[in-house]
């Protein structure tokens, strides 16, 4: 008593029933069994029975339009399951704020936004899109497209490829562009003294986009 | 974007240097004066641009 010692361990019968249970039930944690209880949490149409831990495979599962907005609205990465698919499904819904009102629409890949653009084209008539892609097409932080003029109009290409196809509400930004591509090719016209090639080789120089990260326009 | 002292209808009116990553243009004066004056070494007279 005075170490404090207990022996408590109750003797092993061999052949007494088991009072307890010795293992878990599979069917009670299985991943369906979890999805209805996290379902049933909340809401009707959101998804807070759900960590962040989930949403990628919950990309997979079929959701009404309320959820699927939540589950937009809750990534925070590109990389997920068809989630073209998704934000197709949600800029369609009503209730949608068009493109942009979402952070992940922001986050999409140059490759995710130009699936985007083919599917649904009338999203090139949208500020907020075009922007996106725009984003998409910066010259990587390695880049030295500000000093290495070579580079700086292998980028002004890449920009003049995407927004020249774009329509007239967008002249504003192409002007800016082709400003910016002349003002490349300005000093060389006073050196050649020939400024009327040199322009014309400037609106049809071919696209020299390997020296910049940007591959947006195909 | 920001809007400058430009008029609305005016190409140069938006700023886009956040999406373009180029500083914003407010005017191509210069830039055409420049180009004009390289149409205009060679040129006898100003009849071809005369309109």
């Amino acid at each position: 008593m005075q170490l404090g010692l207990s022996f408590h361990h109750e003797a092993e019968i061999e052949g007494a029933a088991d009072r307890f249970p010795s293992r878990l039930d599979p069917k009670l944690i299985s991943r369906d069994e979890l999805k209805k209880q996290a379902f049933s949490w909340g809401s009707r149409s959101d998804l807070s029975g759900f960590t962040d831990l989930a949403l990628d495979w919950l990309s997979q599962e079929t959701l009404d339009a309320d959820r699927r907005r939540v589950l937009l609205s809750r990534l925070t990465r590109p990389d997920v399951p068809k989630l073209v698919d998704l934000i197709l499904a949600d800029l369609k819904h009503k209730h949608s704020a068009g493109f942009g009102s979402l952070t992940v629409h922001n986050l999409l890949l140059q490759d995710q936004l130009r699936d985007l653009a083919k599917r649904e084209p009338n999203l090139l008539r949208q500020e907020a899109f075009v922007h996106a892609c725009l984003r998409r097409l910066h010259p990587g932080p390695e880049s030295e497209w500000r000093t290495d003029p070579e580079q700086k109009r292998a980028y002004l290409d890449l920009l003049w490829e995407f927004v020249e196809p774009l329509a007239p509400s967008f002249n504003a930004l192409k002007s800016q562009v082709l400003y910016h591509r002349l003002d490349t090719t300005a000093p060389r016209a006073s050196t050649t003294g020939n400024a009327s090639s040199v322009m014309s080789k400037s609106a049809h120089r071919p696209l020299r986009g390997a020296q910049v990260s940007g591959t947006l326009p195909q | 974007m920001t809007r400058s002292s430009a008029t609305a209808s005016s190409p140069w009116a938006t700023d886009y240097s956040s999406v373009t990553l180029l500083p914003a243009v407010t005017e191509d004066e210069s830039l055409v004066a420049d180009y004009l004056s390289q149409y205009f070494v060679d040129a006898k007279d100003f009849k071809p641009w005369d309109t």
